[in-house]
């Protein structure tokens, strides 16, 4: 049954963007608005609708991170990198982790409270939480 | 041979390099279990202009002495505690001085996605880049337009000591709005433009005291990447400086015939930005007022009513290459039509080679018609051009920037 549930969540994220959101399980909410997800990966919102505080981890580059830009950020790789860097060097805001494989970005959120991610398919390892696009 | 500044800028982008550009050591740098992240970047300039030398550089001849750069250190506390502070310094022809300043460091409590408060030294929200535009790697441009951010003029504006509120508030449907309130003094820079420009004048200064109070309301929109805001600038203070020369006559008294002028002044800035996909367009209108009052010469009260403005797109048109463009327009009395010297104004067309995440260099070429008010601060300096100063200039720029 878990595997089930599993197998219709991630079709469900899968066809929304051909990505799959992660997140650690201290991640109450079980799903986010792609607004939500907007935000959060802009750095200007750290906390979900339910009160869960919530860190973004990026992958470095390869298909799933920029499907993942393209449909839920709006900005390209290097339009987000620069984002990022205005905020680090106002010091207004922290550049996000960011990994060169899911493996790693499994790793890292699956030990970090509150972190979530995005994977090109839904990780064999376990640890982290799916989370379907509303 | 770099001066020393510089010499001390690389080896700290280098170390830092090394050792933060490589994610595996990133992950390794914690304090007391806190993950302690450190950046830096380091830019350097060649300019070369026709006529003209440009902002204090003997650029007529070409010119190197065109370098900034900074490192900054930051700690998440706790997930909504963060502390950091940044070190910057720049040498750019007769302005900065490879002084070493504290460009920013305070403490910022984000109590909930609508409400935070930063306290210490802050850059200010004003317009879409006052607080980036010392960042060359995150514009396409090599400089920014020089009619709403000039770069002699950065201290004007740049940091306050005191603190901001800020936040988001969603509008469902509508979008959200973005807000920054602050207020705080004004950190003086004796290195910066504006004295330089006061010295060229005849009436150099010693002191500029100043408060700031204002804020910044943006509107994300509910189309996307289209971004509108207003920001508003309140500056009160004083300048103390001396008298020492009256149409090129020489005042024979030690430091000048001293004298005090009371500044009351305001910006309020307009502005828009569109991003889809590979492409941006973006525009800011400024006005600037100034009020001044002063005691010590025979002068009568004036106003100063300036007026700035500038239209700007960019193309990506490879993973590594973008291009730009923009017009921009300064009037130093908006009261008056433009002439030489009453305004600066022109196209610039630009393009950016990224070589890879950490470093890139840009071409840029600026064509200048008028020189605005030879002491204005701005732009064209009288010591840098005892020949006197032309209608019409060009500006060839190269830089290049190192980021980790």
């Amino acid at each position: 049954m878990k595997n089930l549930l599993a197998f219709f969540l991630v079709g469900v994220s899968a066809c929304f963007a051909e990505v799959v959101i992660v997140a650690n399980p201290s991640v109450k909410a079980t799903a986010v608005s792609a607004d939500e997800l907007k935000q959060v990966f802009l750095g200007s919102k750290a906390t979900l609708g339910d009160g869960s505080a919530v860190e973004p981890v990026l992958a470095q580059s390869g298909a799933a991170h920029e499907a993942f830009l393209k449909t839920y950020v709006g900005k390209s790789d290097p339009a987000l990198r620069n984002h990022f860097k205005s905020l680090v060097f106002t010091g207004k805001g922290s550049m996000p982790k960011s990994f060169a494989t899911d493996a790693e970005i499994v790793a890292f959120v699956a030990k970090t409270k509150g972190a979530i991610g995005y994977l090109a398919a839904a990780p064999s390892a376990g640890g982290v939480k799916l989370l379907t696009v509303k | 041979m770099y001066p020393p500044f510089v010499r001390s800028l690389i080896g700290i982008c280098a170390l830092g390099g090394c050792l933060f550009t490589s994610p595996v050591l990133q992950a390794q740098v914690k304090i007391g279990g806190k993950e302690l992240q450190v950046h830096g970047f380091l830019q350097q300039g060649f300019a070369v202009s026709t006529n003209n030398n440009f902002l204090s550089m003997k650029t007529t001849s070409g010119s190197f002495s065109m370098t900034d750069g900074g490192v900054n250190l930051s700690m998440k506390v706790t997930p909504k505690f963060r502390v950091g502070a940044q070190l910057f310094s720049r040498n750019i022809g007769d302005i900065g001085n490879g002084k070493v300043q504290l460009d920013w460091a305070f403490g910022d409590y984000k109590f909930n996605d609508y409400f935070g408060v930063r306290v210490g030294k802050v850059k200010t929200t004003l317009g879409l880049f006052n607080d980036t535009q010392d960042m060359e790697f995150v514009h396409t441009f090599a400089l920014l337009p020089q009619s709403v951010y000039p770069t002699d003029q950065r201290a004007t504006t740049i940091a306050h000591v005191g603190g901001d509120i800020y936040g988001n508030i969603p509008l469902k449907k509508a979008g959200r709005l973005s807000y920054v309130l602050y207020g705080g003094q004004r950190p003086d820079d004796p290195r910066g433009g504006y004295y330089l420009g006061t010295r060229d004048g005849g009436a150099p200064i010693s002191r500029y005291k100043s408060i700031v109070i204002g804020g910044d309301l943006r509107w994300i929109t509910p189309v996307e990447g289209l971004v509108a805001g207003y920001s508003h600038f309140d500056i009160h203070g004083y300048v103390l400086g001396g008298l020492t020369s009256v149409y090129g006559q020489p005042i024979p008294i030690p430091g000048g015939l001293p004298f005090r002028d009371d500044v009351n002044g305001h910006i309020s800035s307009y502005y828009g930005d569109f991003q889809r996909g590979k492409f941006r367009a973006f525009t800011e209108f400024q006005l600037s007022d100034q009020h001044n009052r002063l005691t010590g010469i025979p002068y009568p009260p004036s106003t100063d009513q300036r007026r700035s403005w500038y239209v700007a797109g960019t193309y990506r048109v490879h993973s590594k290459v973008e291009m730009g463009s923009y017009y921009a327009d300064y009037r130093g009395d908006r009261r008056l039509g433009f002439s030489p010297t009453n305004g600066i104004r022109g196209p610039v067309v630009s393009a950016r080679f990224d070589i890879n995440r950490f470093w890139n260099v840009k071409v840029e070429e600026h064509f200048m018609d008028g020189f605005a008010d030879p002491i204005s601060s701005r732009t064209f300096y009288p010591s840098t051009n005892p020949q006197g100063l032309k209608p019409k200039s060009t500006v060839f720029l190269l830089r290049t920037g190192f980021v980790f």
